[in-house]
């Protein structure tokens, strides 16, 4: 018998200032899967994000989370799913008038009656497990970009949420940060088992993160399997999209040519020859 | 064809603006529904009244003298045409409480206060800080925007009572001082002519204008991207100069419904 998801999305529509961003998006996201949606600038990633945390409406279909449709439902209700939410947002989104250690434990502060010697406790835990210490008495403006999504993501953890979204969570970092935040999402994902969506374009690095991967292209989704099966789709727009003759070990039809892909080809084949 | 051209936009238009009219009139209703409900984030609030009210002290003293200082000048001048010099502490009282003092004050902590808070909350619109809150399924009202609502309303008042001491002192500088009136007609004549309706006036006044600016300021900064302007930093530049002008404006016109109504 097929699992039940966790998170169904069906024939989701949104449109924004006129323009249909999302054309009917079905997708299903199993308990303690990680799911990537990839897809070009435009074609409707955050807004699909928005409207499963319910941050937008959409104009039809359904978004089941835990078997609940929030479409339609109420602030208290909605918040009450929401509390079981975590958000890695692409700024981080750390509030500019506290410092480390109070934005990490805001959710805490705010949402639990936790004593203030155990939200220590779980905020010292929360920056260990994104390798950060000494930074608690840091303002978000003194940290650099790595940091803040590091402190973004200690956020999102620390009050064990069973969703976390990425939104585009390794955007503006160099490779060595963008490795290392991918680690450490896969790290928190074995230590914590949520169920993450992750929005991203950081191909091939998120087939190493998720579990399945989907690709929304002009408000649809057009593929969903595993990291494997879509470097092998012969979809048109998945292989034009993913641009790449050598995924290491994501490797597929190596004939075809792509300028944009050859930059990474060779820059691996080289670091293979050493 | 003509209706494609003519009054297609004027029509769309015509519809956009009634939808922003009906968004900032529940904005404000959600804003005073969480204002006046607990829980208080009492740590904001008083954040909120150190920079609203604090930190526009120096412009109110410095604006409230001068005020009064002109007042007073230019009041002694016609005063003295009638020969009714002695009328100039009433005079300059009676126009700093029931007029100048709250529009003043209203005008100065906008460009002062306002344009901060909308940039402030702009900022944080578009660098996701209030969607975070949203899905730590938080209120951002209770965050953002009450303690902006409550520390005006208490701030107001206190700094239009500051800027009409200020200004009468003012005056009584430029009248008794250089001008050469007796201290003692100066506020002797005061007293017979305020009355406590006048108090109430400037009292009501300073109130519906907190009202009126911490409303259109962050709402100005909690809907930004909403219509042309769209969501980077031109964007956080045209609400904030938006709702400095806007609150001005309002706070004339309102001030001018109210004065009517008193009068």
């Amino acid at each position: 018998m097929e699992k039940k998801p966790f998170i169904k999305i069906s024939r989701l529509r949104k449109t924004l200032d006129g323009v249909e961003i999302l054309k009917g998006i079905d997708l299903a996201i199993h308990k303690g899967e990680i799911m990537a949606v990839i897809g070009a600038s435009g074609a409707g990633k955050s807004v699909s994000l928005k409207c499963i945390t319910g941050l937008f409406q959409p104009d039809s279909g359904a978004v089941f989370i835990g078997g609940r449709d929030i479409t339609g439902m109420g602030m208290r209700e909605l918040n009450k799913v929401r509390s079981g939410f975590g958000v890695l947002f692409q700024s981080g989104a750390l509030f500019d008038s506290l410092n480390v250690y109070h934005n990490v434990a805001f959710p805490l502060k705010e949402k639990t009656r936790l004593k203030d010697s155990e939200i220590a406790k779980r905020v010292t835990k929360a920056l260990s497990d994104v390798h950060l210490k000494d930074v608690e008495e840091k303002y978000p403006a003194e940290l650099s970009g790595g940091m803040k999504k590091r402190v973004a993501l200690a956020r999102a953890i620390i009050s064990n949420p069973d969703i976390i979204f990425f939104d585009e969570p390794t955007t503006g970092l160099d490779p060595v940060l963008k490795q290392s935040i991918h680690e450490l999402i896969i790290e928190n994902h074995q230590r914590h088992g949520f169920t993450g969506l992750i929005i991203s374009h950081e191909i091939p690095d998120i087939f190493d993160v998720a579990d399945r991967v989907a690709m929304l292209c002009d408000g649809k989704i057009i593929f969903c399997g595993k990291p494997d099966e879509i470097v092998r789709s012969q979809i048109p727009e998945v292989k034009s999209f993913i641009h790449i003759r050598d995924c290491g070990k994501y490797s597929w039809d190596t004939s075809w040519n792509d300028s944009m892909g050859a930059e990474g080809g060779i820059k691996r084949e080289l670091d293979k020859e050493g | 064809m003509l209706g494609q051209i003519i009054f297609k936009p004027v029509g769309g238009w015509f519809l956009r603006y009634l939808r922003d009219l009906g968004g900032s009139g529940i904005f404000l209703l959600n804003s005073l529904y969480y204002s006046f409900t607990p829980p208080y984030k009492w740590k904001l609030i008083i954040r909120q009244i150190w920079f609203i009210g604090y930190m526009s002290l120096g412009v109110i003293l410095m604006t409230g003298a001068f005020t009064g200082m002109v007042l007073a000048i230019q009041l002694f001048y016609v005063l003295r045409k009638f020969g009714a010099e002695s009328l100039l502490g009433p005079g300059v009282a009676l126009s700093l409480v029931r007029e100048l003092g709250p529009v003043f004050t209203a005008l100065m902590v906008t460009g002062r206060g306002g344009s901060a808070l909308t940039a402030e909350i702009g900022i944080m619109k578009i660098s996701e800080q209030i969607d975070s809150l949203y899905i730590m399924a938080l209120n951002p009202y209770k965050y953002i925007i009450t303690p902006n609502f409550i520390a005006a309303l208490i701030c107001f008042p206190l700094l239009t009572a500051i800027f009409d001491v200020t200004g009468i002192y003012g005056g009584y500088l430029v009248g008794v001082k250089l001008l050469g009136l007796s201290s003692g007609v100066y506020f002797e004549e005061m007293k017979g002519f305020v009355e406590r309706a006048d108090l109430l006036i400037g009292l009501y006044k300073s109130l519906s204008f907190a009202l009126i600016i911490s409303w259109v300021c962050c709402y100005k900064g909690f809907f930004l991207g909403k219509g042309s302007s769209g969501f980077g930093a031109r964007a956080v530049s045209k609400a904030t100069t938006d709702a400095v002008v806007m609150s001005s404006v309002v706070v004339l016109i309102w001030d001018y419904v109210l004065g009517s109504y008193f009068i």
